[in-house]
């Protein structure tokens, strides 16, 4: 059986469907199997981040009600023939789905791949639901903000509750020069607070947005970029190895060397 | 000097650090959210141990700090009560619980005492209280109504 993950947050737009996008293709890029599933019915995403878009025949909920074989579903990344993307129904709600139902997809898909990624949607409700439903470990994604924080401690507290005993922590968007001058939280101040192990730190990157635009995760670009190797190393660790944390601190600016200067005991 | 003209050009530099600020607010939010209390039930643990507290200590009402602390997922309830003195025993034999805060020392039980006994300091004594004549040095164990 591979390791069924669920990436999730309890706030929205924090960045849990580009890291399922990044990490699937990454993972995928180290020859595993994977497979990603969008459990964002009525608002699925997945599929443009991954610029399959265009290739979606069937959905999760087609498979459900017997339109289509699984296999039927599943749309084969055009670069990584061993990356799949099971889609969500975009036409539908998220009462479309249950528990249950998410659990017969995925015994079924572990049985095939290394890797079942399922992307959740935002909030705690049903959809939230069907995304842990039949998930061992967990990420939790969530931005150095108070209420991206707050959310994220409440998932952490539903997943323990729901006996996913393996999480890890991913910090999205950090703003080095931000936290330099204590407007930020910092990885450490964020790590404390939620108190689960850190998996993963992604800078805030434009590079994110262009790669949106072109539906071409970061880790495909020739190029390498800060959010594109931070998202390499969260799935190396995810292998088990380890992988020394990217520097983001800013070395001392300017100002605050004339600071310290001034502010030095006589 | 320095430093203010600094702070004053570059207000960032001066840490009003809202990095802090915004720890502080997220602790106290999350030790709420992660211990299921309701308000409700926090505001009457507070007052029935302010109560059986005050039963053996002044507290010092302005300064008391009653909230739950969150650290490694694990919630407490933090109490810091000010102590302003320790309540004598004595305090449990006097009759009639109340004292009146306008006036403390009218509820004071009324203290006799032997003059003739003491002699010298007859004059002083007889400035401060010119008691009846019968002697005695028994407590009484009544709280005068003011
Ligand atoms: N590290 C990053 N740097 C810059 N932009 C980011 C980063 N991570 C996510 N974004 C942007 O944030 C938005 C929300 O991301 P998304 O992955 O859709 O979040 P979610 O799935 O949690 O709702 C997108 O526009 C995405 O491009
Ligand atoms: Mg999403």
């Amino acid at each position: 059986m591979g390791r069924v993950i669920v990436i999730t947050s309890g706030k929205g737009g924090v960045g849990k469907t580009t890291t399922t996008a990044n990490i699937g293709m990454a993972l995928a890029q180290r020859n595993r199997k994977v497979v990603v599933i969008d459990a964002d019915f009525g608002l699925r995403n997945l599929d443009l981040l991954l610029g399959l878009e265009n290739r979606v025949v069937y959905t999760a909920v087609d498979v459900l009600s017997g339109q289509c074989r699984l296999e039927q579903a599943l749309v084969k990344d055009k670069r990584r023939g061993n990356l799949v993307l099971l889609p969500a129904a975009q036409n539908r709600t998220k009462d479309s789905i249950n528990p249950a139902q998410m659990r017969q997809l995925v015994s079924a898909l572990g049985k095939v791949f290394d890797y079942v990624l399922i992307d959740s949607p935002a909030g705690i409700e049903m959809g939230f639901q069907n995304a842990i439903a039949a998930a061992t470990e967990a990420i939790v994604v969530t931005t150095p903000e108070i209420s991206a924080v707050r959310d994220a401690d409440r998932v952490i507290g539903l997943l323990e509750a729901n006996n996913i005993k393996k999480s890890g922590l991913i910090i999205n968007r950090i703003r080095p020069k931000m936290v330099a001058v204590n407007d930020m939280m910092s990885v450490e101040d964020v790590t404390e607070i939620l108190a689960i192990p850190l998996i993963g730190v992604v800078p805030d990157d434009e590079k994110v947005i262009v790669s949106t635009n072109k539906g071409e995760p970061l880790v495909l670009s020739g190029t390498p970029t800060q959010a594109g190797s931070a998202f390499e190393n969260i799935a190396r660790r995810i292998e088990g190895e380890k992988v020394e944390f990217l520097d983001l601190t800013v070395k001392d600016g300017f100002l605050s060397k004339i600071k310290s200067f001034f502010t030095k005991p006589v | 000097m320095f430093i203010e003209l600094l702070e004053k050009l570059f207000p960032n530099l001066n840490d009003r650090n809202s990095r802090q600020e915004v720890k502080n607010r997220l602790q106290l939010v999350l030790a709420h959210d992660r211990s299921d209390l309701t308000p409700q039930m926090i505001e009457s643990m507070r007052r029935e141990i302010l109560e059986v507290v005050s039963k053996y200590v002044d507290l010092d009402a302005d300064a008391m700090d009653f909230a739950l602390e969150n650290s490694s997922r694990v919630t407490s309830l933090v109490a810091n009560l000010p102590i302003i003195r320790v309540k004598k025993p004595e305090f449990y034999t006097v009759k009639g619980e109340g004292i009146s805060e306008e006036s403390p020392m009218d509820d004071l039980p009324e203290i006799q005492i032997d003059e003739a006994a003491i002699g010298d300091l007859q004059l002083e004594l007889e400035a401060v209280k010119p008691t009846n004549s019968e002697v005695s040095s028994e407590v009484k164990s009544e709280t005068v109504e003011s």
